[in-house]
Formats: structure tokens, sequence, C-alpha cells
């Protein structure tokens, strides 16, 4: 089945905007705030390599978000629609700590053969995934773990894992900037578990009020860069 | 005559500034709140705490876990409110003191 023109315009201005406003850098799926506070808004985007993505999230309270995400790669582009629950949160005196489940699902545009060069030669698939995923964070340290399954209509599952743990070199206030180093590993397999790819990104985190933005290099050679923007 | 003049307008803006000061400010709260750790943690309790009328000048302090606001007079938002407000936001409170002005 051909996508119709109405989907493959919107998903177009999509990717141009994310290309666009991320300076046309290179992403990863690494969807990154998946509730963001109570009628909150916020636009993030992700680069990995030879992939791009741009979400945005509303959260009409602080335990759910919902999400639209376009992603891009040389061969491949995506638009996923992506519902958060954040199921658990523990509110400590210098911690906070929250447990997330996501459901997501869209379309997949793949190249047949090599690179996407015409809409004639793709491929159109459906896509579903789930995630589980925890994170932990005070003002020192900060720590993340994802697990995702995604599942694509006459194609195979892939599986992927993520870890994070962060360190700051000072506690800043809310009104200060803030620095953190970042280690990211990341493993994507396909065909359940059969084969795998591992990468692992040290990422440099400058957060200031309700931006934040990272940048990093994967110990492949992938230029990693991240941004958030919680809108006011 | 001059002094007299004097010693009436310093009166009446002496008179004038409680007056202004009793008529807009009630209350300064303060509210030591669990799981404040970021600048987007802030950014959520502060939106949240400015949607209620009675409520001004918000301030974060993750470094002492405070929230702190000033209330306006005829306006006051009760305790029971304030923590309805912040748990709302995904918080929890563990204490509430007011000064008075």
């Amino acid at each position: 089945m051909k996508p119709s023109f109405w989907r493959k315009a919107n998903l177009r201005t999509a990717i141009g905007l994310s290309v666009l406003s991320t300076g046309g850098a290179m992403s990863y799926g690494a969807h990154a705030h998946p509730v963001v506070f109570a009628d909150g808004t916020a636009i993030m985007g992700h680069h990995h390599g030879k992939m791009s993505g741009l979400e945005i999230v509303y959260s009409p309270n602080w335990y759910t978000g919902f999400g639209l995400e376009v992603e891009k790669s040389p061969k491949h582009s995506s638009l996923l629609g992506r519902a958060s629950y954040l199921a658990w949160r523990g509110n400590f005196p210098d911690l906070q700590t929250n447990f997330y489940l996501t459901a997501a699902a869209g379309k997949k545009w793949q190249a047949n053969d090599g690179e996407i060069q015409s809409r004639d030669k793709q491929h159109l698939s459906s896509l579903a995934q789930w995630n589980v995923e925890w994170d932990a964070e005070d003002r020192d340290y900060y720590g993340r773990i994802k697990y995702a399954q995604h599942f694509e209509t006459e194609r195979q599952r892939n599986d992927e894992t993520l870890v994070r743990i962060g360190f700051a070199p000072y506690k800043a206030n809310a009104d200060e900037p803030a620095i953190w180093g970042m280690l990211e590993w990341k493993s994507k397999s396909n065909n359940r578990f059969q084969t795998a790819e591992h990468d692992v990104t040290p990422l440099m985190r400058y957060f200031y009020k309700n931006a934040l933005f990272e940048v990093g290099s994967s110990l492949s050679g992938k230029f990693a860069f991240n941004y958030m923007y919680h809108f006011f | 005559m001059k002094n007299t003049i004097r010693f009436f307008a310093q009166i009446s803006l002496i008179l004038g500034g409680v007056l202004v000061t009793q008529t807009v400010l009630a209350d300064d709260v303060k509210v030591s709140v669990n799981g404040m750790v970021c600048g987007f943690c802030a950014q959520g309790i502060t939106k949240k705490l400015n949607k209620t009328e009675a409520v001004e000048d918000v301030k974060v302090d993750l470094e002492n876990k405070l929230v702190s606001f000033k209330t306006l007079k005829g306006k006051d938002v009760a305790d029971k409110d304030i923590t309805e407000l912040l748990t709302s936001a995904g918080y929890t409170v563990v204490k509430i003191e007011r000064n008075k002005p």
C-alpha cells in the first residue's frame, strides 16, 4: 500500500522542520522525556550518527504525556504517536525517581534497497512500540534504564536497551546553569537477539532553566546532539 | 509653614506605604517540598502556582528544598490548597510556614 499524498506531504513537512530546526545534524531515536509537567509542552530533538528525530510532547497533568515524533535516516523515515504514563514517582528530600510505561504506533517508510531516493522505491509499514523506563536523579547523580520493543509488520521485532549514568561536578540551583557529564550505552538487536549493535556515547549536558542540550561523540565515531526545550 | 507641609507629606507617605503593603501582601509562605531536583521541576511548580490568582513572586530553592511565594491580602491560599496544588504538580509537601509581613 502506498501512502496517500496527504500523509507523504505531512511527513515531508515534519521531517523538513526537524532537519531545519537542528541544523541538519543527525540523530538516534532516544526518546528523552516521556512526561513533561502538568500542562507543559516540550520540544525535543535527538541526533546520533545518520539518524535525526524531533518530538513534541504535551502533558495535561504530571503523570501522562502525549507525543508526536518524526525520525529520519538515509534509509528510512517514520512518524510515531506516543502515549506515556508515569506509573510511579518517588519524591525524596534530595532525590526523585520515576517509572514510566509507554506505547507508540505509527508508520515507517523504508528504502527497499540502498538510500531513499524516490518515493516509488519505498516500502511502507506499520510500526508499534512499547517500552518501560526508570530514572532516578538527585543534584549530583543521574541514572536511566530503558527497555523497548519495536514491531514492524512484515518485519522482525527489534529490541533496544539503553542505560545512562550522569554526574554533575557541582550542585546547581534552579536559576543557575547546570553541567552534567553523561555516559550512554545503547544496544539494539534485530530478529530477536540474533544480531546486535552496541554503542557507547559520552555526552556533556548543559542545562539552564527550561532549556537543555547535550553534545557528544560515540566510541564508534558518531556525532550525537540532543536538545530539549520546555515551553513555559 | 514649610516644616508643617514637610511633616504632613512625610506622614502621608508613611501611612500610604503601610496602607499599600497591607492591601497588597498578606502572607510570606515557605513550603518544604520533596522531589525537586532540577530546573524543570522548578518550572513546573512555578507554572502551577502562578495559575493561582492569589499567589505572587514564586521562587524555588533546590538547595534548601523550599518553594516560597507571597499571597495577596483578601485572597489567601489555605494550607490544604497549597498541598493540593503541589501534589497535582507531582511533588510531596513536607511543611508549610507562614510569615505575616
